[in-house]
């Protein structure tokens, strides 16, 4: 493929929503930049060590318990200055 | 019935019937041109004016009610996110604990944050129907086998309370024979709904799709391996208590679970790393890992298949339709008398994002038949500048850095020539990891001629040939022995209601505006030139007839010039349009190769 620049000049279109035009967006949610890999995801120990306290984790709290953490959470919120507890 | 409402019923009577009898002559009234005093006194011109405010009125109050309901709902901060909803979600944390859920999880992740690892091949096909765009999607996806995975949990008994799945499960999970697996396909913006949407294996078996409740499991499971993943770098030796870890986990998914505003969304990030101990700017990778699943979650809702291990391929091919209707706003003349004209925009611009989440990426977008691609550009969308067939933007700062690559490099991308054809195809390859808003592709269509050009350029020729030749008859002075031309004169009129208003089809709604213009114009020139025929008469016939003439015979001279004039004009005009754009596409039918060097312009 030849390097050649194109010889018509085509006007600037910098304009999000141009006039006239249709414009579709993407359905899906698109990420502007890539993630960069996470080695941890490989170690297959490591993995299996981390889903276990994930497991251990999501059990540890009653039901009564987490209703609290979730009042408190919200009163956390609404006071955007407020230092988590 | 409201007020407004009787009020609006009453102007537009009044408005209608005091119209009609203004223009029409009373028993016992002389005719306004007779009148004495003179026209400008009288009060039938005065009265026409009123109904015509009136009208107006009437239009301004009706317009202004709909403008008001209308107005876009401004969502709160917090929309959909309660001390219920929260509480409900967590309740849900029991199931999200399951073997299968758990050991999903590493792949649930790895293709929500890194997509484009999967996705093998994404073909987007956007078209132009009638008045609406209908986007296909086909996205060929591969994912990570895990039978011999490295996360697979010993599988304990079924937990007290399960609940059996919800949608096309036959088996509880832990009772079947090798488990699923659950597969993010689409992470679908909120906002957006899709319709007709299958996922198929490769042996074209239709797949299950979680429910929300199960989706939301999954996420919550992810969710706390991140927070784990997060806390095993960040307080290694100094663990965190329980709580912080619940608060934090209730925190991220607030967003996830409703729809926060941006700035609430961002406070509940920011609160939720504090519960853990993490700066909120913080460059880790795994908390970079985990602000960003929030935001992604916060912003869309995934999609997840069922896949059931004891599939042998690990390919999976997804296909959904979306039908919009998009925004046309306009601000230039040229377009809103478009719109005014019931025409369609014929150019289509997209940011082709989904090449970005996938290995090799093709974007088709077709017009109807009875349309050929004209334009299509490649363009960096921060300095507006088109990209040639080896040229791309790869800097992410402000200032725009176009490199040229080689043929056998990525990223890469070839559009396929312009030949004639009602479709462009883009090819996109290696884009992953660019930043996809920089780029926007743009295509214009045209009508294949002769279309309705022609029909506009016979219209002016009949409407030109007709005045022209009644004009001369006038203004030499011919006597008048029949009606037929006031016929003849109305004829341009009716063809151009045949040709560019009897139909709806694709063709109208996307003909040139120099031919609905030029209808228009040719239609208006006759009527205009049957009226003058009928309401005139030479200074001869109406002494003969009585009766005062409405112009005299040099008024009468100019005002058929001018006709002729405008058809003439018009026949020009659309004559050129017509010939330059059959010479324009058969250029295009004469080209050889179907790839050009450079095939943007």
């Amino acid at each position: 493929m030849t390097i050649r620049l194109t010889d018509e000049v085509v006007p600037p279109m910098t304009a999000d929503r141009p006039d006239g035009v249709y414009v579709v967006e993407p359905i899906e949610y698109i990420r502007s930049r890539a993630l960069p890999d996470l080695p941890t995801l490989r170690d297959r120990e490591q993995v299996r060590t981390l889903l276990r306290d994930t497991r251990d984790s999501m059990r540890s709290c009653s039901a009564e318990h987490i209703a609290e953490l979730i009042n408190e959470v919200f009163q956390d919120q609404a006071e955007p200055d407020r230092t988590p507890r | 019935m409201k007020w407004s409402n009787i009020c609006c019923v009453a102007l537009g009577a009044v408005s209608a019937v005091c119209g009609w009898l203004a223009l029409l002559p009373l028993p016992g009234d002389d005719g306004m041109l007779t009148a004495r005093p003179a026209p400008l006194v009288h009060p039938r011109p005065w009265m026409l004016a009123a109904c015509l405010a009136a009208a107006i009125a009437l239009v301004i109050l009706r317009d202004g009610r709909y403008r008001r309901r209308a107005k876009a709902h401004e969502p709160s901060h917090w929309d959909g996110v309660t001390v219920a909803t929260m509480q409900r979600v967590l309740a849900l944390r029991d199931e999200a604990t399951r073997p299968d859920m758990l050991a999903s999880v590493p792949v649930f992740l790895s293709m929500i944050l890194q997509p484009e690892k999967s996705r093998t091949r994404t073909v987007e096909t956007i078209s132009l129907e009638s008045r609406v765009v209908v986007q296909d999607v086909r996205i060929e996806m591969s994912f990570p086998a895990l039978e011999d995975g490295p996360w697979t949990l010993p599988r304990p008994e079924p937990g007290p309370g399960r609940r059996p799945r919800r949608r096309g499960a036959e088996q509880a999970p832990a009772e079947r024979p090798g488990g699923e697996t659950y597969v993010p396909i689409l992470t679908c913006l909120k906002r957006e709904m899709v319709d007709n949407f299958e996922v198929r294996a490769r042996d074209g078996a239709l797949l299950d799709i979680l429910c929300h409740d199960e989706t939301i499991q999954l996420i919550s499971s992810s969710l706390y391996f991140l927070i784990e993943l997060v806390l095993s770098d960040a307080h290694a030796g100094a663990p965190v208590s329980t709580e912080r870890v619940q608060k934090a986990a209730v925190s991220f998914l607030m967003p996830i679970c409703g729809r926060l505003s941006d700035e609430a969304a961002a406070t509940a990030i920011d609160k939720g790393l504090g519960y853990i101990g993490v700066r909120a700017d913080s460059p880790c990778e795994k908390v970079q890992w985990l602000r960003e699943f929030v935001n992604t979650l916060g912003e869309a809702g995934p999609i997840v298949a069922v896949v059931p291990e004891a599939m042998k391929s690990r390919r999976l091919q997804v296909s959904y339709r979306r039908t919009m209707v998009p925004p046309s706003t306009s601000r230039q003349p040229r377009h809103r008398l478009r719109l005014a004209l019931g025409l369609r925009p014929v150019t289509m611009q997209m940011a082709p994002g989904m090449a970005h989440n996938s290995t090799s990426y093709h974007l088709q977008i077709k017009a109807p038949e009875s349309q050929y691609l004209m334009e299509q550009t490649l363009r960096c969308a921060d300095c507006g500048d088109p990209l040639s067939a080896s040229e791309i933007e790869t800097d992410g700062s402000q200032t725009c850095v176009h490199l040229k690559l080689s043929q056998d490099t990525e990223p890469y991308f070839q559009l396929l020539g312009k030949r004639g054809q009602n479709y462009a195809h883009l090819y996109m390859r290696g884009f992953t990891g660019m930043d996809w808003r920089k780029i926007k592709f743009t295509s214009s269509f045209g009508e294949v001629p002769p279309g309705t050009l022609a029909s506009a350029v016979v219209t002016a020729a009949t409407s030109l040939s007709l005045i022209g030749a009644v004009a001369l008859a006038e203004a030499r002075g011919l006597p008048r022995t029949s009606d037929v031309p006031a016929l003849l004169l109305a004829l341009p009129a009716v063809a151009a209601s045949w040709f560019g208003f009897s139909s709806d089809n694709e063709a109208v709604l996307r003909s040139s505006l120099a031919a609905r213009c030029s209808l228009i114009l040719g239609g208006l020139t006759s009527l205009v030139a049957c009226a003058l025929f009928i309401v005139t008469r030479t200074i001869e016939d109406a002494q003969k007839a009585d009766s005062l003439p409405l112009m005299d015979n040099g008024m009468r001279w100019w005002a058929w010039v001018g006709l002729a004039y405008l058809a003439g004009a018009n026949f020009g005009y659309v004559s050129i349009q017509l010939v330059i754009r059959s010479s324009a596409y058969r250029r295009l039918l004469r080209k050889e190769s179907a790839v050009d060097d450079n095939t943007i312009n």
